[in-house]
């Protein structure tokens, strides 16, 4: 096992991910979509407007009642990925972290065959891409995370929830970020995307050093976006804050019915992959 | 080494700020980076004193300031200012104002000791060699650019001037307060202010008249019913002696300058006025025989442009010499008589011409009939007769003109105020702000 902060000293972006997805790469996600496959999922009963052609006969013959026989779909999904590169997220090493965990989210979806498109946002949409499976998704998305810069203010409202008309309905939309943003926002923007019909998964990236005593102990500190500052507090309270913070962020996620995963940057990102898949099987 | 406290307040407030900003920290603890303190809505925050953006153009532009005033305090420079670090001093001087360096230390001791200036200029506004009138335009263009001076403007003259430009008009000339301007029947006295006075009349050195006349600011007219040539009258502080030896002449002087100024020293001293006359005095050089006043150029302004009203009767001033043309000295003819002590020649004989270079100032002041000035036409009308007078007399005579130094100009350099001290404070100031700025 490497150590994440020497993996991240890597140049190589395909050198990363090859050694962070070692064994990994036999993860597949299900997409939520129902239709006609090979694959049984389920039967149910007939209601008006149903497609006539999906009736099972055999069934019916046996019972005399009509049931519809539901599969499920393997499918080449539409995946969106979502990069943050506000302010807060130039704190320390999480730009290459999230960086790196970006590249291996687009890595795998590009080798289970996906069409996958990406942005970056902060205060806006910077950058976004559209779904595709075209063999330089890769190379290009390694020159154009090159050349982001991690500034601005976070506002995933204003960056994703307007642009939800561009991302296609029952696709997979995955976020990292570190939720430096109201969590009203980010809560309405993520659940406005689940009702879409779209699989939503947050990664919420906090640095490592964002709950280290020396930072938190009886200092002032001072937001990077706003330059606001807070007052100096003591250790167990900041910790007490941070802590309910991500709990609540969780909450929404739980309540708004889509997935959170939440990381530190001394975390292996294949550790976060490996989450990421637990949660999809569940 | 002496160090002025003023001085110092830059580094004792750098020091001061310092100080504060080094408490603050140990108190308060360092101030960290952090991603966002959105997370510990326990803690109270506080707003960041200046927004991300605008902090960054103020911490430039003070960095700017902080370069360039450091950079202009290394020039050294010297800037006009307006305050007034100087007490300027313009003298307007005539022949007939007496500025000497002790009246000059005089006042500008009673005006340093008021605190107020750092130092003083003086200067002077010569009349002799321009136009004389110009004196007034001067005096406005003075005022105009008052700016330019590093201070506060006194003039010290004899006369007033239309406007009161000044903060403070000094009113200082060698004669007194009263003055006997006329002396024939009609005696013209020029008072400064509203007074009354012991007036008294000598006939052949008898005293024939003696009374207590009131006068006003400026010009009375006492009428005496005496005929005769008063060769002593007192006016209280001024006394006009005539000496005897100014004989009434029976030469016939033809005038042709047609100026009252001239006509009336003829008139005191009985010359008789005839364009015949054998003896000419004249502006232009065409004459045989006589005196040359003056060479002058261009016609100036007439001096019905100014305005100066008598106090008595309110009648202007100017009907009584309106036709008076105010011209400019050109060049000296003949051979030296009278050389000022900065060697013009005031008075220069050529054959039977004498050349006259003293500039009569036609300011009002200097309209006055002086006796010294009736005795100098006497003698060089006699010199055509007999040479009467003696070598002293002249000699004494050519001491009153040089000591006048009338046509003297100084021209004393405009000092400027050096403010570099000003950018160094303007630096340090810049500087702690953007530290300031830098740090919160």
């Amino acid at each position: 096992m490497y150590n994440i902060e020497e993996i991240l000293k890597i140049s190589d972006m395909y050198l990363r991910s090859k050694l962070l997805l070692r064994g990994y790469l036999a993860g597949i996600h299900r997409v939520p979509y129902k239709g006609i496959s090979a694959e049984f999922s389920q039967y149910r009963e007939y209601v008006q407007g149903d497609d006539f052609s999906r009736l099972d006969f055999k069934v019916f013959l046996r019972t005399e009642k009509f049931f519809i026989k539901e599969s499920e779909n393997e499918i080449n999904a539409d995946i969106y990925l979502f990069l943050d590169i506000s302010g807060s997220m130039s704190y320390n090493i999480k730009p290459e972290y999230s960086k790196t965990l970006f590249f291996l989210m687009a890595y795998i979806a590009f080798h289970q065959l996906d069409n996958c498109g990406y942005g970056f946002f902060s205060n806006k949409m910077h950058f976004f891409k559209k779904p595709t499976r075209k063999r330089t998704l890769l190379t290009k998305l390694i020159i154009d995370l090159n050349k982001i810069k991690f500034k601005g203010k976070t506002d995933i409202k204003n960056s994703i929830h307007y642009k939800a008309d561009k991302i296609k309905k029952n696709s997979i939309i995955i976020l990292i970020s570190d939720c430096a943003d109201d969590r009203k926002n980010i809560s309405l923007t993520l659940k406005s995307l689940k009702v879409r019909g779209c699989d939503v998964i947050l990664f919420h990236v906090n640095d490592f050093l964002e709950k280290d005593e020396n930072v938190l102990k009886n200092t002032r500190l001072k937001d990077i976006e706003t330059d606001n500052i807070v007052s100096s507090d003591n250790l167990n309270s900041r910790l007490s804050d941070f802590n309910a913070f991500t709990e609540s962020i969780k909450k929404d996620a739980l309540d708004g019915g889509y997935d959170y995963i939440h990381l530190f940057t001394n975390e292996q990102p294949n550790i976060a992959l490996e989450k990421f898949f637990k949660r999809r099987k569940q | 080494m002496n160090i002025a406290i003023e001085n110092l307040f830059p580094l004792i407030a750098i020091l001061c700020i310092a100080i504060f900003l080094i408490v603050r920290n140990l108190l308060t603890g360092k101030v960290v980076y952090y991603p966002s303190i959105r997370y510990f809505k326990g803690s109270k925050t506080r707003q960041g004193n200046i927004p991300g953006m605008i902090k960054e153009i103020l911490k430039f532009i003070f960095f700017i300031i902080f370069l360039v005033s450091l950079l202009i305090y290394f020039l050294k420079p010297n800037i006009l200012s307006k305050q007034n670090e100087y007490a300027i001093i313009i003298i307007d001087k005539t022949p007939y104002i007496e500025i000497n360096n002790v009246l000059i230390e005089r006042i500008t001791d009673s005006l340093m000791s008021q605190g107020k200036y750092n130092n003083f200029l003086v200067k002077e506004i010569c009349s002799s060699k321009n136009e004389l009138l110009k004196k007034q335009r001067i005096i406005e263009q003075i005022f105009e650019a008052r700016d330019q001076y590093s201070g506060e403007l006194f003039l010290i003259s004899d006369r007033e001037y239309n406007n009161n430009c000044f903060s403070l008009i000094k009113t200082k000339s060698n004669f007194p307060e009263i003055m006997i301007t006329d002396i024939k029947n009609i005696i013209t006295v020029y008072s400064k202010i509203d007074t009354i006075i012991n007036f008294e009349l000598f006939l052949h050195n008898a005293q024939v008249f003696k009374k207590y006349v009131e006068l006003n600011k400026g010009i009375n007219s006492i009428t005496v019913s005496y005929e005769g040539f008063f060769n002593k009258i007192i006016a209280h502080y001024d006394t006009l002696i005539i000496p005897e030896k100014i004989q009434l002449q029976s030469i016939m002087v033809n005038d042709k300058t047609n100026n009252n100024f001239i006509r009336k020293i003829l008139k005191v001293l009985g010359y008789k006025h005839s364009k015949n006359g054998e003896i000419t005095i004249s502006y232009e050089d065409d004459i045989k025989k006589g005196i040359v006043i003056s060479q002058y150029g261009d016609t100036y302004v007439k001096k019905g442009d100014r305005s100066f009203l008598s106090v008595n009767n309110n009648i202007p001033i100017d009907l009584e010499f309106s036709h008076l043309k105010f011209k400019k000295i050109t060049i000296n003819k003949g051979n030296p008589v009278i050389m000022s002590s900065f060697g013009e020649c005031i008075i220069s004989n050529d054959d039977n011409r004498f050349y006259i270079n003293i500039p009569a100032d036609t300011g009002l002041s200097n309209l006055f009939l002086l006796p010294e000035t009736v005795i100098l036409f006497d003698i060089l009308i006699s010199d055509y007769n007999e040479h009467i007078y003696e070598n002293s007399l002249l000699a004494y005579r050519s001491d009153i003109i040089n000591n006048n130094d009338y046509s003297y100009s100084a021209e004393y350099e405009h000092p400027s105020r050096n403010i570099e001290h000003i950018f160094l404070y303007i630096a340090c100031i810049a500087f702690i702000l953007f530290t300031l700025i830098s740090i919160l």
